[in-house]
């Protein structure tokens, strides 16, 4: 079942869905945040030639560009689409079933912790007006 | 020549509710990003996963402008413990003439709260790398 969810971060993971199983779907990173990231002048690595200052995408379809810090505010809302298992939910069109979820992974030292909450799934983001 | 399980004996593992098991992460053209895991699995309470297939393995598609590692790699958190790698394709800069590197290896037994997971990372400027990091599995009943 296809949900999208809003990203965290932690040091070990990167950024992530905080959910024992997922699969991120390419290209559904949103929203995209165009520019933002100040590449400076350098030198070719190859070459030694050298290059000129450029500018990168803060949040592209694909993830997050690596000098984008994840505390910067621009990145809290980011949400991805993954794919989930079916059995994470109670029904078609509702939350991630939490009791059912510490159900399929008892006694796991984080997902069956009382303090544990999964992300919510994302509502569809509004199509921008024409 | 009929094989018997005598009365009491477990079955193999596949035979005892099997359910194939897949992480993927195939993608062309990324552009540089931090480390992002693109999947996760977790074994669930009362299972085991046998891994038939791990594998990582990156191509540059465009040069980099500005050096940095970019890899794709393999992890694992021991139910309870820490995160750390088991596989790793890496490159310091990637190039179109050098770029792609695959590591791979197949096989491993998976107890239930271990966890896989599948990463990527590109830290350099410009440039593109695909994608490809999978596991491939059997989770049956512990």
């Amino acid at each position: 079942m296809r949900r999208r969810f809003l990203i965290t971060y932690s040091p070990g993971l990167g950024y992530h869905v905080d959910l024992p199983r997922f699969q991120m779907i390419p290209g559904t990173w949103r929203p995209i945040i165009a520019g933002g990231v100040n590449i400076p002048a350098g030198t070719h690595p190859g070459t030694g030639a050298p290059t000129p200052p450029s500018v990168a995408d803060v949040c592209d379809g694909n993830g997050i560009h690596h000098l984008v810090q994840p505390s910067d505010p621009r990145i809290a809302q980011i949400t991805v689409e993954c794919e989930i298992p079916d059995t994470y939910y109670g029904d078609d069109v509702g939350d991630i079933d939490l009791d059912n979820l510490r159900r399929i992974y008892a006694a796991h030292p984080r997902y069956d912790r009382a303090d544990y909450l999964p992300p919510r799934p994302d509502r569809p983001i509004p199509k921008p007006p024409r | 020549m009929r094989i018997v399980y005598p009365p009491g004996a477990r079955t193999e593992f596949y035979d005892r509710n099997p359910i194939q098991i897949q992480g993927v992460y195939e993608a062309r053209a990324i552009a540089p990003h931090a480390q992002t895991t693109r999947w996760t699995y977790t074994v669930p309470a009362g299972k085991k996963m046998y891994a038939g297939s791990l594998f990582c393995g990156i191509v540059c598609d465009t040069d980099q402008t500005g050096g940095g590692e970019c890899d794709s790699s393999i992890a694992m958190t021991p139910s309870g413990g820490a995160v750390g790698g088991l596989l790793r394709a890496s490159m310091a800069f990637s190039s179109t003439t050098t770029g792609r590197a695959e590591p791979a290896v197949g096989g491993g037994y998976f107890l239930a709260g271990d966890a896989l997971l599948g990463r990527t990372e590109d830290l350099g400027t410009g440039g593109t790398i695909s994608y490809l990091v999978s596991l491939q599995g059997t989770e049956f009943d512990a």
